[in-house]
């Protein structure tokens, strides 16, 4: 069940009903922990236990921390915690995975081994949920929030329908409080939080999936198509994977609004980023700032030395790129991530300190350039990442230096298009103007503008609407 | 300290998210994180009559302003103006009925998927009743792309004229009666409220699909919302008329297959019109090659088989479910007066060989068995020498071509005519 199907356009009300329509907060929680765990069982109800072990052990852990005598103790708990966790991940998403390397190693050795492969589906959202219960027992170890014993209210953490299968990675700190409280029904909710899911749906089903077709084509078979179309594939992926992942968040946002839960915001306007570092305060802040905080920060932060310092970053960032999933191309663009944060770091950041070249860099010239280099990067990047195997990537990212390289040019006007709208709509957002238009605009050219999105949605969309791809990962 | 359950009392503020370093940090937290995410205090609610009242400000303006566009479209461009720009199966179902239901009723109507569609040439069989019953005889082709047995159901449960044909003849091969609630389009464009109904009914737990709800709920939609129900062909009209009147390319087809495509859409559109308009129901198929044999003999690897449910030979693919269907649609067509008849709509001897269990003597000596349990006569059309239907009257792996189409229309009516179905002359 995906938030642009009809199938939850019919489950949301009937929640957003029944929740209201009950004032006691135990009522509440109940409702929403069964619609939760309905939504999570509409795509295979078997994967219901693996939440439900991941919400047992780490309920039980976090009961258990705080009264643990010594620091060993304390630890030991953690370590069942981030064992179960990592263990289900390791085992459902990166299995496979080792023992493909595993094996190919053999075979550089000159070892001859049988191929084994484990039949494992991926379970939608493993990777969102496992961090979020890693972040409550975490946090209770570091002393920052203290355990919930009402296990109800952690299985509806764990499980929350809006954010459940592909985020925003929400921590204990955020959310358990809300689960604490009755919500009265509020208008500006329920305005805020249907404009929010309009806004998602619409990059979904508007760009994301029309979109899609083209990228397709190209990373099908990169090798078939010149550099131009490459670079237009990539551009045509960034575009993608913003408006389906960003469009998701905006779906989840909107309808935990709608019943009146605050989620943390995952994208701010990334295109408008002025260099690698401000990307990555824009782009998945969830998972970016829980590896900061979680793995990053425990590394030793940036108060190491300079080698110890790109050791610390690169090595984040890698597995940032390894929680996407598991294969070479997803660990190298994290690697390709962390480099370019370092080089960043070591290279560019050196210049601002002259100031001529600071003044330059300031100006609407250099704001442009710094932009369009930012974007250029991550579009190298995202051609790293959607090829779908490691050759094909690199041999992709060489050809897309080289211009007049053979093959088949398409030109995908549409593409370049939607990367138009998708740029000019991050600058407007950067800038604020929305808000100021919205407040400033006369109710029938709202009307008229509602109206328009209704009748491009209804004749854009594509019939079949395609899965999250974030819901892969 | 936790609080009561119930409890309507502030919560504690959250503690503020921990931040490390400064923006010289090179992972520096820009963290964009609602600060509000645990209000002080409960803020007071609305009603719900509050908030209706506030929607219908948006809702009511928006609704009747889509209705007038809606009234628009119907008036200017109807479905008749829109149908080169449907999809094939969308066009057939609701604009192929709707035109065999405004037409006279036939003596004789053919019910079955696209192989009955193709396989069966009406005026065949017109011109040798008309001789048989010596006068004026009407067959019609309600053959539909993607049929199963249940959109055969619902035709006769629900579309037949009134009287009825007094005669029908169903056209079945192996894929169309296997898997009998695996169906596309009964549920998208067929079912009426009883249809509906009935399969919440009869249909078997294991076999339900909620798929099914989906597609007829949003057939309903499409009932009364023309924008709707309508978006691929007008969507299609627009790109089409931008393409051509500004010369923009859309659809982006590489210069190399312009041609073909151009052809394509065209042949594609074609078919639909004549189709439709078509007063027997039939009308041959503009095709690429000559006949599937110069097709294999061209390339074997063009013969491509997209269906993968063709290539399950298990022999329990046609069993007690499948019979029941029928037991439930001969029995319809007899209620209404309509003499019933089974015949094969045989498949390539290409794909009987390939797999005979769903297109061969597994499926003949299966239907074989239910006939005779419905007193139903059954006609099989095993390739044989002496019928002569080998791969030269095939246009491609499943359907015949319209030399074909007329071969097997005159050995179908040859053989009802010699078993007495005809015998009784229809009733005017």
């Amino acid at each position: 069940m995906i938030f642009s199907s009809f199938r939850f356009l019919v489950f949301f009300p009937i929640v957003l009903l029944l929740y209201y329509s009950f004032r006691r907060l135990r009522q509440r929680q109940y409702i929403l922990l069964i619609a939760s765990y309905i939504f999570y069982a509409s795509w295979d109800p078997r994967f219901l236990s693996l939440i439900f072990f991941s919400t047992l052990i780490d309920y039980y852990v976090g009961l258990r921390l705080p009264g643990a005598r010594t620091q060993g103790r304390k630890k030991a708990w953690l370590w069942v915690s981030l064992c179960a966790n990592l263990g289900v991940l390791g085992f459902f998403k990166y299995a496979n995975f080792f023992i493909r390397s595993f094996q190919g190693m053999l075979m550089l050795s000159g070892m001859e081994t049988d191929p084994v492969v484990l039949n494992i589906i991926l379970p939608v959202g493993i990777s969102f949920y496992t961090f979020q219960t890693m972040s409550y027992s975490l946090d209770i170890y570091r002393g920052k929030i203290e355990p919930t014993r009402d296990f109800v209210e952690f299985a509806l953490f764990v499980a929350f329908f809006p954010q459940l299968v592909a985020g925003p990675i929400v921590r204990a700190i955020e959310l358990l409080p809300q689960l604490r409280r009755t919500v009265a029904l509020r208008w500006d909710d329920v305005a805020e939080g249907s404009n929010r899911f309009i806004q998602g749906f619409t990059k979904k089903v508007l760009i994301a999936d029309n979109v899609a077709p083209f990228v397709d084509q190209v990373f099908q078979n990169p090798s078939h198509y010149d550099g131009v179309t490459l670079w237009i594939g990539s551009i045509g992926f960034a575009v993608q994977v913003y408006c389906d992942f960003s469009g998701y968040t905006d779906m989840a946002i909107g309808s935990a609004r709608l019943l009146g839960f605050r989620l943390p915001e995952n994208f701010r306007f990334p295109f408008t980023a002025l260099n690698v570092a401000d990307f990555w305060r824009r782009w998945h802040i969830t998972l970016y700032s829980f590896m900061r905080d979680y793995l990053y920060i425990g590394l030793g932060g940036s108060r190491v030395r300079p080698g110890r310092l790109i050791f610390n970053v690169v090595f984040t960032m890698t597995l940032v790129g390894f929680w996407h999933g598991a294969n070479w191309q997803f660990l190298a663009w994290g690697f390709y991530n962390g480099l370019l944060i370092v080089g960043y770091r070591f290279l560019l950041m050196p210049i601002h300190r002259f100031s001529v070249l600071r003044r330059f860099l300031d100006t609407a010239v250099g704001v442009i350039l710094r932009a369009a280099l930012s974007n250029l990067l991550f579009f190298v990047g995202l051609a790293l990442f959607r090829c779908l195997n490691i050759s094909d990537s690199f041999d992709t990212v060489g050809r897309m230096f080289v211009f007049d390289s053979a093959g088949e040019r398409l030109l995908g006007g549409s593409v370049l298009f939607f990367y138009g709208l998708v740029l000019l709509s991050n600058i407007a957002c950067e800038m604020k103007w929305p808000s100021r238009i919205a407040a400033r605009t006369p109710l029938p050219l709202q009307w008229a503008g509602y109206i328009l999105l209704i009748v491009i949605l209804v004749l854009l969309s594509p019939n079949n609407t395609q899965a999250f791809v974030y819901f892969q990962f | 300290m936790q609080p009561v359950h119930g409890d309507t009392r502030p919560c504690p503020d959250p503690p503020e998210p921990e931040s490390h370093g400064t923006g010289e940090d090179l992972l520096s937290p820009a963290f964009f994180r609602d600060k509000n995410v645990a209000e002080r205090t409960i803020r007071p609610g609305h009603t719900w009559f509050d908030i209706f009242f506030r929607l219908a400000k948006y809702v009511i303006p928006i609704m009747v302003a889509l209705a007038i566009i809606d009234i628009l479209l119907r008036t200017f461009l109807p479905p008749e103006k829109l149908l080169p720009y449907m999809q094939k199966e969308f066009a057939f179902y609701t604009e192929k009925i709707k035109q065999f239901q405004a037409l006279p009723y036939p003596d004789v109507l053919f019910l079955g998927s696209s192989r009955m569609r193709d396989d069966l040439d009406p005026e065949v069989f017109a011109m040798g009743l008309s001789q048989h019953w010596r006068h004026q005889a009407r067959a019609y082709n309600l053959g539909l792309a993607g049929a199963h047995m249940e959109e055969v159901y619902t035709l006769a449960a629900s579309y037949l004229p009134d009287p009825p044909p007094p005669y029908v003849i169903i056209g079945f091969s192996g894929t169309e009666v296997a898997w009998p609630y695996h169906f596309t389009y009964a549920s998208r464009f067929l079912w009426k409220f009883e249809n509906f109904v009935d399969y919440l009914r009869r249909v078997p737990f294991e076999y339900f699909y909620v798929r099914h709800v989906e597609y007829y709920i949003e057939a309903q939609i499409c009932r009364f919302w023309y924008l709707f129900a309508q978006r691929d062909a007008l969507l299609n009209c627009i790109t089409e008329n931008l393409e051509t009147r500004l010369g923009l390319d859309l659809l982006e087809v590489p210069e190399e297959m312009r041609d073909h495509a151009r052809v394509m859409v065209r042949n594609e559109k074609q078919r639909k019109i004549d189709h439709v308009h078509a007063d027997s129901g039939y009308h041959p198929v503009l095709r690429q090659f000559k006949d599937l044999a110069a097709r294999i003999e061209k390339n074997p690897e063009e013969v491509q088989i997209t269906n993968r449910r063709e290539f399950n030979n298990d022999p329990d693919v046609l069993n007690d479910t499948s019979a029941d269907m029928l037991r439930l649609i001969v029995p319809t067509l007899r209620r209404k007066g309509c003499k019933v008849a089974i015949v094969e709509t045989p498949t390539s001897p290409y794909m009987q060989e390939m797999n005979p269990v769903l297109h061969g003597e597994g499926f003949r000596r299966w239907m074989k068995g239910v006939a005779e349990e419905l007193d139903v006569p059954f006609f099989a059309f095993p390739p044989t020498p002496e019928n002569g239907l080998d791969n030269t009257f095939y246009g491609d792996a499943s359907h015949l071509s319209d030399k074909g189409a007329k071969l097997f229309a005159r050995m179908v009516l040859k053989r009802l005519v010699e078993a007495g179905f005809f015998d009784k002359e229809a009733a005017r």
